[in-house]
């Protein structure tokens, strides 16, 4: 699956980020990149269920 | 005369801030000074003004009879806004909105070039700004 990342930018330039296909630290490790560049903290941020999911297990969805 | 009232903003980085400026689709100064010592500001009757700033657009390029606007870097990294009484007509808080989601747009794709990332689209959607990218290696 490729990973991808969505910006959203609102009206009142509040930054949203979300990841596709990403899992486990690849993950933190993009949002706090950006979460730092936007001034913001990542303390407050909600992991998706695809986060914990361990990576064999979507090697063998793959087979 | 008309006063200059400066804000603090939290814009802190000045090549995301220069080219916020450029891609502002309120008002779009592509054509601005950048100095590492802050130089005065000049009025609309060609004044020089005590005020000065790092990040400068001059008045013929704002156009009418308007004063320069600039931008001065504080000791804690952070811009602060200069624009007069006057020229606030014109660079209201449309403008400024405006100018924070070009500089949080600006400032999200140098984190993307960091991270190697690969743009895929740059859309409005809804009358928010929707940025793709891609992971380098997919």
């Amino acid at each position: 699956m490729a990973k991808e990342i969505t910006i959203v930018i609102d009206e009142n330039a509040n930054v949203s980020v979300d990841l596709e296909g990403f899992h486990g630290k690849g993950c933190s490790a993009v949002i706090e990149g950006f979460a730092k560049a936007a001034g913001a903290s990542t303390a407050g941020m909600v992991k998706k269920r695809e986060f914990n999911a361990p990576v064999i297990a979507q090697n063998r969805l793959k087979q | 005369m008309s006063a200059y009232l400066p804000f603090e903003t939290e814009f802190n980085d000045q090549e995301c801030l220069v080219r916020a400026l450029a891609d502002n689709e309120v008002l779009k100064y592509s054509n601005v000074e950048v100095h590492e010592q802050p130089q005065n500001l000049v009025g609309y009757h060609g004044d020089t003004r005590q005020q000065k700033a790092n990040i400068i657009v001059r008045r013929k390029d704002i156009g009418g009879a308007s004063n320069d606007i600039g931008f001065l870097k504080g000791e804690n990294g952070k811009f602060t806004a200069i624009i007069s009484d006057f020229d606030k007509g014109k660079h209201n808080e449309k403008y400024i909105t405006g100018l924070k989601r070009s500089y949080a747009a600006a400032r999200m794709h140098k984190e993307a070039r960091r991270q190697g990332l690969k743009l895929k689209s740059d859309n409005i959607v809804n009358g928010k700004r929707v940025v793709k990218y891609l992971m380098a290696g997919n």
